[in-house]
Parts: structure tokens; C-alpha cells; sequence
């Protein structure tokens, strides 16, 4: 090898491990001024009636006493926490972050998930400037809406079909994640494809990307989701009666 | 986390009414993004660079810190979209994978520096924003623009439990760390999902606790804020208004030249 191939070499082993840790630690939202100002207005009107009828549901939900909407409240920082919470990665030495969906989609419905998902994606955006402002409704419509009713089907699907409660946690958060990184890439595909590369490529092209990380994540974030759902289940005899209808 | 919300906190540009600096980079904001032109993008970030820096009296070395992980970020993202396919080779650059090509063009070369540097000014305008106004601010304006008031309440709640949780879970780690909780992988995955049920749980009995707190002081479901926020002063809202008509005739302007 002489002297530009090793450089040459050198250079394509950095840019590879960049995109590796980089993006999986953000892959999940997309960052401000990603998206053209079409598509920030399409997703963020798309996402408007799920946060409507999200946001009905808790209304209904705190009417009767406000314990409700302090547990809904906690439960929102819980998610935030949960996101910020680094987490053992398979593939990379860097840590990655759960999106914590599965768990509050089992614990909560994915009605509430919408509401919730919006505000840690605009305190994400405002504290950590994760994601961004003007791609918060593409953010929110993959994190926060596609994800957990898609796994929230998949939960009660296994439920139905009588499998180990750890399974069908297990298959919520897996099929969560999965799909929102899905939702991610179409959206990216959608706004990046042009004469030169159709969008099928394009979508291609992203989807490759986040298979190579985002798999391995969603297993690692499955695992966790189960651990940590049987965790609370066997603590919410004694702790927490209000939530054993739910760990049922 | 805390560091963003500290430096808000002690921005020099605190006390300004929030309604402006949030209309300040909002406008700005979407005037990048309907420009999306390469001189309009850098200018955009040198402004709000020297609004960060000089405006609100972050050391320019901790806005370089700051910059960096978006940069890099967006750097790979800039890589990704630059790729293109082709069934044969072409452009500057190509490789050959799977039957297919890899392709870098020229134009697809333009494209990315336009997405990089769009996204850049992008985050410089949301830096604005967070490091010059507290979000108590931001919530109180959501407030006066008369966002419902449920929503209002459970953002101001999360809020204040974010830091809350984000304490319990970082005393957890360190005690988990010291008792060599992260010694192989099973053990960390094991420590990890500790971590996160013991704060669901805490999560969960502090809810009720507060609730009890505040029930006893005269909680009837409503929380009223009493904060005044800063209004904005005559000779401000001129600058603004100015500021503004100039940021249009410059989209205007771009968009025209670049036809």
C-alpha cells in the first residue's frame, strides 16, 4: 500500500465509524433543518389529530381526580429519562439510547403516548437539542404515534394469541422501535429522493443504515423493556396496587 | 441537560421579553428554512453565533462544545444523502456494491453541502432559544397565547419531575458503578433494567406524594401561575419589527437571485 491508499484507508475507516456511533445515538430524530419546510408542515399536520384525540382522552382520563394527571406528568419525565438513559450497545463501543415508547405505550395506551411523546420530544429539542422545532411533527408522528400504536397492536396480538407476558413486552418494545426507525427513513426518503435517486433508493439507502445499527438496538431495547416491565410487575403488589390491573 | 438550563438561566439576555426572543428565532428559523441557500444558511449562523456569544455571554468555547456533536452528526447525515446509485460508473467518485454503483456527483455533492449547512443555521437558531430563555419563559408565553391550559400544566409538571427523575437516576448509577454494577455485559444490561424500574417505582410514589403535598395546601386541579414575564419595551419591538422586514427582503432577495 502506498502512502494515499493507507490515507485513503484510513479516511474510509473513520467515516464508517462516524456514521456507526453517530448515528444511532440521534438516528431517532431527525435534527433541525433536516427537512424541507413541505415536509415539516405535512408531518406536523399529519400528527395533529393524534395529538387532538391523545390529547381528549387524557382530558377524560384527569377528570375525575388529579392524581391522574400528576402520575401522567411523572410518567412524562419518566419517558425522558428513560431516553437520556444510556444504555449497553451490542455493536459499538458508544452507548445508545432507548426510546422508552414500548413502555409507556403497555403502561398507558398509546392515546397518552401521543401527548407525552410531543412534549420529551420539545424538551428534548429545548434542553438537549436533540431533534429540533420545525421537524418536531415529523419527530413526533414516528416516535410518538406510528411507534406505539404499531406496537401496541403487536401487543395485544401476542396477548390474544396467549404468549409469555415476557414475549409480548419483549415483541412491543422489538416492533416499536423497529417501526419507528421505518417511519424515520420514509420520511427522510420522502424529502431526499430526486431525479438521480428514486425514492425507493433513497429509502433504501436509509433503511440499510438504521438496519446496521438500529436492529441490534431495538433487540438490546426489547430485552430491557421486558426486564424492567417484570421488575415493576413483581414491585407493584406491595408498591403500586393502582398498576397491577395493567402488569396483568 | 442541567448545563443548557444553567446557561439560560444566567444569560445576559434573560430578562428580555421571551415573546421576541422566541419570534426571533422561530422567523429566523423558517427563513432559513424557505431560503435554503448556502450564503443565506452561513450568514444566519454567524448571527446567531455572535447573539450566543457576545449577545448572551456564552464563552465562545463552550458554543464551540455545543456545536460539535450536531456537527459531526450532521456530517455523516450530509454523507449519507450525497450518495447516489448508478448502473454505471460516474461522478466523482463511485464504488461498486452488489451489482450496483456508488456514486458521488457533483450535483448530489451540492445538494449535501446545502442540507449541511441549512441544518447548521437551523441549530444555531434553536441555540438561541435555549441558551437565552428559560423554558419557565417559554411556558408562560405558551400560556399567554392561551395554549390550553392542560397542556400548559402538564409540561410545567414534567418539567420540574425531569430533573427530578434525571437526579434519582444519576445517584442510582453512581452507586451501581461503585459496586462494580457495569463489570461485563450481562451485568450492566442487568444493572440497567435495576435502574430504570427502581426509578418507575420512585417515579410512581412521589406522584402520589406530591399530589397528597399539594392537596393539603388548597390543590383543587388547577395550577395558577403568578410569574410576571418580561414585556418587551417600545425601542425592542422596533428593533424586531426591523429586524424582521429585513429578514424577508433578504429571503426575498436570495429566493430571487437564485431564481
Amino acid at each position: 500500500m502506498n502512502n494515499w491508499q493507507k490515507r485513503s484507508m484510513k479516511a474510509s475507516v473513520i467515516v464508517s465509524m462516524l456514521m456507526l456511533t453517530a448515528v444511532p445515538v440521534y438516528a431517532m430524530h431527525i435534527a433541525e433543518g433536516m427537512l424541507p419546510i413541505q415536509w415539516c408542515l405535512i408531518w406536523g399536520a399529519l400528527f395533529l389529530p393524534f395529538f387532538v384525540w391523545g390529547f381528549w382522552s387524557i382530558k377524560k382520563q384527569c377528570a375525575g381526580s388529579g392524581r391522574v394527571k400528576m402520575l401522567l406528568a411523572m410518567s412524562g419525565a419518566y419517558c425522558f429519562v428513560l431516553s437520556a438513559l444510556k444504555m449497553p450497545s451490542l455493536v459499538t463501543a458508544s452507548s445508545s439510547h432507548p426510546t422508552g415508547t414500548g413502555l409507556g405505550t403497555i403502561l398507558f395506551g398509546p392515546a397518552s403516548m401521543a401527548v407525552l411523546g410531543f412534549i420529551v420530544l420539545l424538551f428534548q429539542a429545548l434542553l438537549l437539542a436533540h431533534g429540533g422545532l420545525t421537524t418536531l411533527g415529523a419527530n413526533a408522528f414516528s416516535m410518538a404515534v406510528a411507534g406505539p400504536f404499531v406496537g401496541y397492536g403487536v401487543y395485544l396480538l401476542a396477548k390474544k394469541c396467549k404468549a409469555p407476558r415476557v414475549v409480548s413486552v419483549f415483541l412491543c418494545a422489538f416492533v416499536a422501535d423497529l417501526f419507528t426507525y421505518a417511519v424515520t427513513a420514509t420520511e427522510l426518503a420522502l424529502a431526499f429522493n430526486n431525479a438521480e435517486v428514486s425514492f425507493m433508493q433513497a429509502w433504501g439507502k436509509f433503511m440499510g443504515i438504521f438496519a446496521m445499527t438500529q436492529i441490534p438496538l431495538a433487540i438490546v431495547e426489547g430485552i430491557l423493556t421486558a426486564l424492567v416491565f417484570e421488575a415493576i410487575a413483581s414491585l407493584c403488589k406491595d408498591e403500586m396496587p393502582a398498576l397491577c390491573a395493567v402488569t396483568k | 441537560m442541567t448545563t443548557v438550563d444553567r446557561i439560560a438561566y444566567t444569560s445576559k439576555l434573560k430578562d428580555m421579553s421571551p415573546a421576541i426572543k422566541a419570534g426571533l428565532a422561530v422567523s429566523t428559523l423558517l427563513g432559513v428554512l424557505v431560503a435554503s441557500q448556502n450564503v443565506f444558511s452561513v450568514a444566519v449562523f454567524a448571527l446567531m453565533t455572535a447573539l450566543c456569544t457576545a449577545g448572551s455571554g456564552l464563552p465562545l468555547r463552550q458554543y464551540r462544545k455545543m456545536c460539535a456533536i450536531p456537527f459531526w452528526f450532521l456530517l455523516a447525515g450530509a454523507a449519507v444523502v450525497a450518495v447516489g446509485f448508478s448502473e454505471a460508473p460516474a461522478g466523482l467518485w463511485h464504488v461498486r456494491i452488489f451489482g450496483v454503483y456508488l456514486v458521488v456527483t457533483l450535483d448530489s455533492l451540492r445538494r449535501a453541502l446545502e442540507l449541511f449547512l441549512r441544518s447548521m443555521a437551523g441549530v444555531s437558531c434553536l441555540y438561541f432559544l435555549c441558551v437565552t430563555t428559560p423554558v419557565n419563559d417559554l411556558l408562560g408565553l405558551l400560556n399567554r397565547m392561551h395554549a390550553p391550559k392542560l397542556l400548559t400544566e402538564l409540561m410545567m409538571m414534567i418539567y420540574r419531575f425531569i430533573f427530578l427523575l434525571a437526579g434519582l437516576a444519576g445517584q442510582m448509577a453512581v452507586a451501581q458503578k461503585a459496586r462494580l454494577g457495569n463489570a461485563g455485559y450481562r451485568a450492566s444490561l442487568r444493572s440497567v433494567s435495576m435502574l430504570a424500574s427502581s426509578v418507575f417505582v420512585c417515579a410512581f410514589q412521589k406522584s402520589a406524594a406530591i399530589y397528597d403535598a399539594m392537596e393539603s395546601r388548597g390543590y383543587d386541579g388547577n395550577f395558577d401561575f403568578t410569574g410576571e414575564l418580561s414585556r418587551s419595551t417600545g425601542r425592542q419591538r422596533l428593533i424586531f419589527a426591523a429586524y424582521e422586514v429585513l429578514l424577508i427582503g433578504a429571503v426575498v432577495a436570495v429566493k430571487w437571485i437564485a431564481g
